[in-house]
């Protein structure tokens, strides 16, 4: 094969075509207009904000009541911050829409057909992932695609009911090729009008790590070392392979798997107490299993209460450890 | 084109109804075909404000790739996009009518060996030697890979080939008057 002869099959073909092609009963203005009315029917129409999508509808026609979705851009103080105006923002962009019962807006890899590009050159990503729709002045997401998306803590499965966004910031985790997480991060505008504002030179708010004992330092460390190694899917250790440990790092303690539980109790019901979730058996559900310890562990590593510098006191002297 | 670039309705008019032909080829099929184009406009639509600076030829491309995509979307939906090799080949040159009367049979031969390909043969032949699009461009549009449309290319290339040295002949005085 050659391009001479690519050239001279497409001239053939073209030629073909042109000569067979029956006179087209298609109306150019018939067509245009359908294009203005889908348009002004609840589609979004991409604009830069300039107006001009607008007057352009006017001139044919068109309805130019429905707000443009525009681009984002970087001050905080859009036209459009009405209460629940959607505000998207990805690696490739943001964006925002005003709410309209019954708008929807899509996002995925195929940039062509989505609303909001997301991971683009990820084959792994659907081509679309979800869809925002605005139904009873409340904007949901449902998932499109054939892969769970991250909403917080929550997972969104294939063809499940839509799930409400809340006023405020949110943030849509959708799973790529291995190592590779896309974000879509979301605000929907509440009753204060506001569009997060960048804070550069604001002092960064510290966590508030929570109060422990020397032993329940101990003890939680030994518990929870293999996050605090970034092991792959860390788990607990048991109670009976954590009385081990701390036996051998403490061996005038007396531990016992029996006092490694009942401190992991009375420590779990302390923070419960004062409002963390997850950590009573009602919270969780039956069977509980390990989720409450897991939990536990969870909130002393997110709180900073726990950080891999205090695997160090596995390392003293067994007797500096008491 | 104006400073800021073509209006939307000047493209439309220019290129619908090509656009909307070329489809309608894709389809094999004037209503799904037509609904695509549109479907396509709809898309450039909303994509105006950023593709208006860019060169009409490119856009034009750019919505036959969108109409292209919605065809297959329908066939895939429908489930008529299958493989080919679940298809069974199709009588090829060889077995059409011996003789090519004049220029015209010879044209009508050619459109109805694209049209009577597999669905997925046919939009990769339609894109490949009407539109001329790339491998590349083929492939992602349609969502196969650029084997499977180097492959195809090369087949319907084969079958256009004696139809190619046909035209040949007539064009150098081989024509009936």
């Amino acid at each position: 094969m050659t391009a001479n002869e690519d050239e001279a099959l497409r001239g053939l073909v073209r030629q073909a075509y042109e000569a067979t092609s029956a006179e087209s009963e298609f109306e150019v203005e018939a067509g245009l207009r359908e294009i203005m009315s889908r348009a002004g029917q609840g589609l979004i129409v991409l604009s830069t904000g300039s107006g001009k999508t607008s007057a352009f509808l006017e001139t044919v026609g068109g309805t130019p009541s429905f707000s443009p979705w525009i681009v984002y851009g970087a001050s905080p103080h859009s036209e459009n911050d009405s209460v629940n105006t959607l505000v998207a923002r990805t690696l490739d962009g943001g964006y925002s829409c005003q709410p309209k019962e019954g708008r929807r807006v899509s996002f995925g890899r195929n940039h062509h057909d989505v609303h909001i590009p997301l991971g683009i050159d990820d084959r792994r990503v659907d081509r679309e992932c979800g869809e925002l729709i605005f139904h009873d002045g409340v904007w949901t997401v449902r998932n499109t695609s054939k892969v769970p998306i991250r909403l917080g803590f929550r997972l969104i499965l294939p063809g499940g009911e839509p799930l409400p966004l809340s006023q405020g910031y949110s943030t849509l985790l959708v799973e790529g090729s291995p190592g590779r997480v896309h974000a879509l991060e979301l605000c929907v505008v509440g009753r204060d009008h506001a569009i997060p504002v960048a804070r550069p030179n604001d002092d960064t708010l510290e966590p508030m790590p929570w109060r422990l004992t020397s032993v329940e330092r101990t003890l939680f460390v030994v518990l929870s070392q293999r996050y605090l190694l970034h092991e792959p899917q860390p788990q607990p250790l048991s109670s009976r392979a954590a009385a081990v440990l701390l036996a051998e790092l403490q061996p005038d303690a007396a531990w016992t798997a029996k006092r490694v539980e009942h401190m992991v109790s009375a420590v779990r019901a302390r923070l419960a107490n004062a409002g963390v979730p997850g950590l009573t058996r009602e919270e969780v559900g039956e069977p509980v299993g390990d989720a409450m310890k897991r939990n536990l562990i969870g909130e002393l590593l997110k709180s900073a209460t726990l950080t891999p510098a205090d695997l160090e006191l596995l390392r003293q002297d067994r007797q500096a450890v008491k | 084109m104006t400073e800021d670039g073509e209006r939307f309705e000047d493209f439309y008019a220019d290129t619908a109804r090509r656009t909307r032909d070329i489809a309608n080829f894709l389809a094999g099929n004037r209503e799904i075909g037509g609904d695509a184009a549109q479907d396509a406009y709809l898309a450039m639509f909303e994509r105006w404000d950023e593709r208006k600076a860019r060169s009409s030829g490119d856009n034009r491309r750019y919505v036959i790739g969108i109409a292209a995509k919605k065809v297959a979307d329908w066939y895939r939906r429908t489930n008529r996009f299958v493989p080919l090799d679940e298809e069974g080949e199709l009588p090829g040159p060889d077995d059409f009518h011996d003789q090519v009367l004049d220029r015209l049979t010879l044209y009508k031969e050619v459109t109805l060996l694209l049209e009577n390909q597999p669905a997925r043969r046919r939009m990769i032949g339609v894109l490949y030697f009407l539109a001329e699009f790339s491998g590349p461009e083929i492939a992602e549009h349609l969502g196969i890979s650029p084997s499977t449309v180097r492959t195809q290319v090369e087949r319907l290339r084969a079958r256009l080939r004696p139809l190619a040295r046909r035209h040949e002949t007539l064009g150098e005085g081989g024509e009936r008057a």
